[in-house]
């Protein structure tokens, strides 16, 4: 990690005796304007998915096929693409817990629009302005009644599933899942499905929004200190609505990509995903504290959910065990970033 | 002659990463008396009376306490031993009450539940010696800063101590309320208590303590009676080398010009009472007064944090205070507020970010973060306020806070403030910060600013302001040059006395 240079040291902190020299201590946070680095609170993630791909596939090589990666990847992006999303709220120390109900509602909606002979790509398209409006209904009465949007989503979680229960009488909508739309964008290209190439390309986008744009940099400014970025002229409303219509649109797009791959509408899809939403972020690296995050990390973080699954099972170990092991990686996820946080705090010279 | 000391300190030694906080200092504390501790910001006080207190450990050197070694692993353990400590940030529980916070771990219990009647006749007389007259139910967040450090004190109080840390326990207190706390002190160390103070006033060191230690880059440099030392001879310690220059003495060439504010008649919330005030561009008014007499909530008001009842405003050619404060930083109005924790920092967030955030959010117009035209515009913002414009990416906590409220300033001067509304500018810096952020301000007032500044500090105001106005209970009593706003006249002024 090429340190920045600290010319001349600090005189006014008084640490004459050790000044900051090339072994500055480690106590640097990612920031929009400093240089980014891109590795770093990712390296935990990063081992974790070479010592499972090594492990699980020099005992199963089928493991490692392009068809069996190619699934892994697709079961991440399913739910991996709304984590994306997620990190701007935890940035901003919101979480939204409606993230699977909205998923679920958009894909219902487009359902329901095709099944009446709509064209596929407008109900792609209302199913992501609904998801977006969801989200950001989210954003509105948490700031109308200045409420954490957790507490909010609590609430709209339910609700938003009941519509979706109610609009399809908790059965699935077939559609006649022809044309374009869903060969297309439910399609496989290199044997990969194109969920996965629109799970890299939304996080690079996204990865760019939060690290290098005015809004990400006021979502970190918000989430640093919110109080501190209202005195600084920023419209902390404002800006918490638009974060949680930005978390509906990923939920949105990645309804809508599951819609075209599945061509179908299951009013329980997205049960229980929030739970992996949160986890992919928090594992991939982004703090609860808020202030800061990584998009990329969110993508690793569910592609590490995801091997883990796909290696318990190829261990014959049940899908439900799996869940056992995933929840201890989100406990130890949030544990390392405490311990991280307190190290830090350590090394701060304070007098 | 000197009674045996009842804590002895040796060779502690503490180091923070890098930096060494603490150079094998020894000290040695006697009851019955108050000693001083002395030392820029960032000197290492803090740290040793943290160590004291239980609430870090040392990486090296011992403690003996009453001729016993001690080492205390926290705080609680401390308090058990005898040792009470008032911390200077307020570690208090918002939503909790005074007597619960008071109480804090070791709340008097009767079969197994807590007392809160017998804690409740333990808090009463200490309250009242030191003049806090709140309900004791009521939550501590909704206490002013004062009311809440005058809590902290009365909870450390309530240990019954052989030594007594205070951290500058009296940052915010005005001054009859920190008069009150010196009487306190002074009768607790008439009964034999061993009081510890650490205070960036000097005067009032030398009118309360029977010792001063001074501290510098870790090291201790002199243990002296008062007697044998003067102000100056301290500051010299502390500063070492360096000269003091807290004088009157930078250049203000530039005439005060147009009237830049106009208030008439305004009344805001309870404080704020029929108050009429001027200021042209580049004056720098002071506006005196205690702490809930109107001059903060004037600040919150032209900042858009308050509403006005009623009156006629007219900011920057503007009618009307900003109804929001990102309204009021479009109209290029800063704000530096006292606390720089809660209101003025990201404190998690390096330097740059800081100082760009107010840029960024409300003057740039591109979409894209442009870093490397941002990180100059920091420098340089950096450099104009005093501090290192070569150290812009560690965390702002890495910073002393002296150095944290040079940021405050970068960031306010990264956008040509016109109107700059300054509440305690100088809260907890030292004497050499200080001087580099009175600079600040003068400079940005030579440069056409017109500066609003409030001090819990009098003496203050006639070393930066050009006239002082005072306020009492919300109004405007009196108006000033500011060769005549000394200390002794305006003390007498906001607590009633006329001239």
């Amino acid at each position: 990690m090429g340190s920045d240079p600290v010319i001349g040291s600090a005189p006014e902190t008084g640490d004459g005796s050790s000044g900051s020299g090339p072994g500055e201590p480690v106590t640097r946070l990612a920031g929009a304007i400093r240089r980014p680095r891109r590795v770093g609170n990712q390296i935990g993630v990063i081992a974790g998915i070479v010592i499972l791909l090594v492990v699980t596939g020099g005992l199963h090589p089928s493991f490692l096929s392009v068809a069996s990666l190619a699934n892994i990847a697709q079961a991440a992006a399913f739910f991996g693409i709304m984590s994306l999303g997620t990190v701007f709220l935890l940035a901003m120390r919101e979480m939204d817990l409606s993230v699977g109900s909205i998923y679920g509602l958009a894909i219902v909606a487009a359902g329901l629009l095709v099944e009446h002979h709509t064209n596929p790509w407008v109900a792609a398209i209302a199913g992501i302005v609904l998801a977006i409006v969801l989200g950001a209904v989210n954003g509105v009465i948490a700031s109308t009644f200045q409420l954490p949007v957790l507490i909010i989503t609590l609430g709209t979680l339910t609700a938003y599933m009941g519509i979706s229960a109610v609009l399809t009488g908790n059965t699935t909508i077939s559609v006649n899942a022809t044309g374009a739309f869903f060969t297309d964008l439910g399609g496989t290209y290199l044997h990969v499905p194109l969920m996965v190439y629109a799970f890299v390309v939304l996080a690079a986008l996204l990865s760019v929004l939060f690290r290098r744009t005015r809004f990400g940099f006021a979502v970190r400014s918000a989430g640093a200190n919110p109080r501190a970025a209202v005195l600084a002229g920023y419209r902390i409303n404002r800006l918490r609505i638009m974060v949680t219509a930005l978390s509906g649109l990923t939920c949105g797009i990645a309804a809508m990509l599951t819609f075209a791959y599945f061509g179908a509408a299951d009013p329980s899809q997205g049960n229980g995903y929030e739970i992996q939403v949160i986890a992919a972020a928090i594992i991939g690296g982004t703090s609860l504290v808020g202030g800061s995050g990584t998009v990329w990390g969110a993508l690793l973080g569910a592609l590490l959910i995801s091997l883990i699954s796909a290696a318990l099972i190829q261990f014959g170990v049940s899908a439900n065990a799996s869940y056992v092991v995933t929840g201890t990686v989100i406990v130890a996820a949030v544990g390392l970033d405490a311990l991280i946080r307190r190290a830090r705090n350590r090394t701060r010279a304070r007098a | 002659m000197r009674p045996a000391p009842v804590c002895v300190l040796r060779g502690i030694t503490k180091s923070f990463g890098a930096t060494r906080a603490l150079d094998s200092v020894d000290l040695e504390i006697v009851p019955g008396q108050v000693h001083a501790i002395l030392g820029e910001n960032g000197a290492g006080k803090s740290t040793l009376m943290k160590i004291l207190a239980g609430a870090e450990k040392p990486d090296s050197g011992h403690i003996e306490l009453g001729g016993q070694p001690a080492a205390f692993g926290t705080v609680r353990e401390a308090n058990d031993a005898g040792i009470a400590t008032v911390f200077q940030e307020t570690l208090l529980f918002g939503s909790l009450d005074v007597i619960e916070n008071m109480a804090g771990g070791s709340y008097p219990t009767s079969r197994g539940m807590v007392d809160r009647r017998r804690m409740e006749r333990m808090a009463a007389p200490i309250l009242r010696q030191i003049g806090l007259d709140v309900p004791l139910d009521q939550p501590v967040e909704e206490l002013t800063l004062a009311q809440r450090q005058l809590v902290e004190i009365a909870k450390g109080l309530l240990v019954k101590s052989r030594v007594l840390i205070l951290d500058e326990p009296n940052s915010a207190l005005q001054r009859q309320e920190s008069e009150r706390l010196f009487a306190v002190i002074r009768r607790l160390a008439a009964d034999g208590v061993a009081v510890l103070y650490i205070s960036h006033r000097l005067e009032e060191v030398f009118s309360l303590a029977d010792t001063v230690t001074v501290l510098r880059n870790g090291k201790r440099i002199a243990s002296v009676p008062v007697g044998e030392s003067s102000i100056p001879e301290a500051i010299e310690m502390m500063l070492g080398s360096r000269p003091e220059s807290l004088a009157r003495s930078l250049p203000r060439p530039a005439p005060p010009g147009g009237t830049a504010l106009s208030l008439t008649g305004v009344s805001a919330g309870k404080e704020v009472r029929d108050v009429d005030l001027t200021a042209r561009a580049g004056e720098i008014v002071g506006l005196a007064g205690l702490d809930d007499a109107g001059p903060r909530q004037l600040m919150r008001l032209l900042f858009g944090q308050l509403k006005a009842r009623s009156g006629r405003i007219e900011v920057l050619g503007g009618t009307g205070a900003p109804r929001s404060s990102a309204a009021a930083v479009r109209r290029r109005i800063a704000f530096v507020p006292a606390d720089r924790a809660e209101e003025g920092l990201a404190l998690t967030l390096p330097i740059v970010d800081n100082v760009v955030q107010v840029h960024v959010g409300a003057f740039s117009r591109s979409p894209i973060v442009r870093r490397r035209q941002l990180r100059k515009l920091a420098a340089r913002a950096l450099a104009d306020s005093g501090a290192d414009p070569d150290r812009m990416d560690p965390p702002v906590s890495e910073l002393s806070g002296g150095n944290q409220q040079k940021v405050v300033f970068a960031k306010w001067r990264a956008v040509a403030p016109r109107l700059v509304l300054l509440e305690d500018p100088a809260r907890g810096v030292d004497v050499g910060a200080k001087t580099e952020i009175f600079a600040t301000v003068r400079e940005l007032a030579r440069q056409g600013c017109t500066v609003l500044f409030f001090s819990t500090e009098f003496q203050e105001y006639a070393l930066i302001c050009d006239r002082v106005v005072v306020f009492r209970s919300g109004s405007v009593v009196a108006e000033l040059p500011a060769a005549d706003a000394t200390e002794h006249t305006l003390l007498g002024l906001v607590n009633g006395q006329e001239r």
